[in-house]
């Protein structure tokens, strides 16, 4: 078989339906509705679990466990907030990668990068001051639960650490891939 | 083909249409013109048959959008041709989290020439399925380039489309052609 016989071949195959504009109009509108509809999901979401807290709050006497439980609501607040900007689903117009394919490809490389690289800084750092601050008031005023705190600290502190070197590994894959496609530009 | 973007040739009304009617009026030249190779560019970036649907329709989707931004400075096939790589090759790493198929780049693939399971070129008709089941082997950067010089993209062209210096493509195409005659025993013209 020569080669322009097998370009042939390739480029005998015929096309599968389009896609129709009365469609792609469709399309367009349902994955609007479906962004108005995650968005009003999540604010209602947010209100129903920061209102529960302060209802908790005011359910304690002791107002070390309520700076405590605010500590560590503020740091979840803000962890879901990064993880939102950075993992969310992409809006319609960011969907259009317009600019070649090496830069679209690493982009996306970059964006899951992003996602792994050093996050514990965003999702498990901000938590910490809230969740110490909750231990300790935790074992002052119940003491005698001291083994059952610590045993949770502990499994806390392997999912942390396994979680982490999962996601930094993952993280050098990526940038190994990065720093790959970056060489062939450059050339 | 040359379809570079005139707005001239979509009619001499094009200059009173609404930016929305000369988006659909593109979107239907590449219908005509691009959707053999869209099926294709779907084929070769997903493998599995049901669910190669819905990549073509997310490149339509794309491509649609991706319209309303085209001014023409460069030709309606290299426009497409870009969109319609970015959304699959955006679609493979996202799905490469839920799927453990291993991917390979061209140095891997020359280096172990078994990961690809050739029965060699001995029934024709399963040629072009045989084809896409080795370029879904290859890592989306080479998978670009391979599928692109299948449609007889010129390297040049490949080159504005990939982002790839012009060398690394004519590299990288010297080296997918002695992969495709090695497996497809190919008689390479000079």
């Amino acid at each position: 078989m020569t080669e322009s016989e097998l370009h042939r071949r390739w480029q005998s195959t015929t096309a599968a339906p389009v896609m129709s504009l009365q469609y792609v109009q469709h399309r367009l509108q349902s994955l609007e509705r479906r962004a108005r509809r995650r968005n009003r999901t999540e604010y209602v979401a947010g209100a129903l679990g920061i209102g529960a807290v302060v209802w908790a709050l005011t359910q304690h006497d002791s107002v070390a466990l309520q700076v405590a439980t605010v500590a560590l609501l503020v740091g979840c607040i803000y962890s879901l907030w990064r993880f939102q900007r950075v993992a969310r689903v992409a809006a319609i117009a960011e969907l259009v990668r317009v600019g070649d394919g090496l830069s679209a490809y690493r982009r996306e490389l970059e964006r899951q990068h992003a996602v792994r690289h050093k996050n514990f800084r965003w999702y498990i750092a901000p938590s910490l001051p809230g969740a110490l601050a909750y231990l300790v008031v935790s074992v002052a005023q119940s003491p005698e639960n001291t083994v059952v705190y610590a045993c949770i600290v502990a499994l806390t502190a392997v999912w942390i650490v396994v979680a982490m070197s999962v996601d930094a590994r993952a993280a050098r894959h990526l940038q190994q891939e990065i720093d790959a496609l970056d060489s062939l530009r450059g050339e | 083909m040359d379809s570079t973007f005139n707005r001239e040739a979509l009619g001499t009304a094009a200059g009173a249409e609404s930016e929305s009617e000369t988006r659909d009026a593109l979107y239907h030249r590449v219908a005509v013109e691009h959707a053999a190779a869209l099926t294709r560019i779907a084929a070769a970036y997903e493998a599995d048959p049901h669910r190669r649907p819905d990549l073509l329709q997310d490149i339509y989707f794309t491509v649609w959008t991706s319209l309303a931004k085209f001014a023409g400075e460069c030709s309606l096939r290299t426009w497409v041709y870009r969109v319609a790589h970015n959304t699959a090759v955006t679609y493979v790493v996202r799905e490469r989290r839920h799927r453990s198929r291993a991917l390979y780049d061209l140095d891997e693939l020359e280096r172990h020439p078994d990961v690809f399971d050739s029965e060699r070129a001995a029934d024709e008709a399963q040629i072009v399925a045989r084809l896409e089941q080795l370029i879904q082997k290859l890592k989306p950067l080479d998978r670009q380039i391979i599928v692109l010089h299948l449609e007889g993209v010129k390297p040049v062209e490949i080159a504005s489309i990939s982002g790839l210096s012009a060398g690394n493509v004519a590299t990288k195409v010297h080296r997918l052609r002695g992969l495709l005659a090695r497996h497809f025993n190919v008689e390479i013209s000079p």
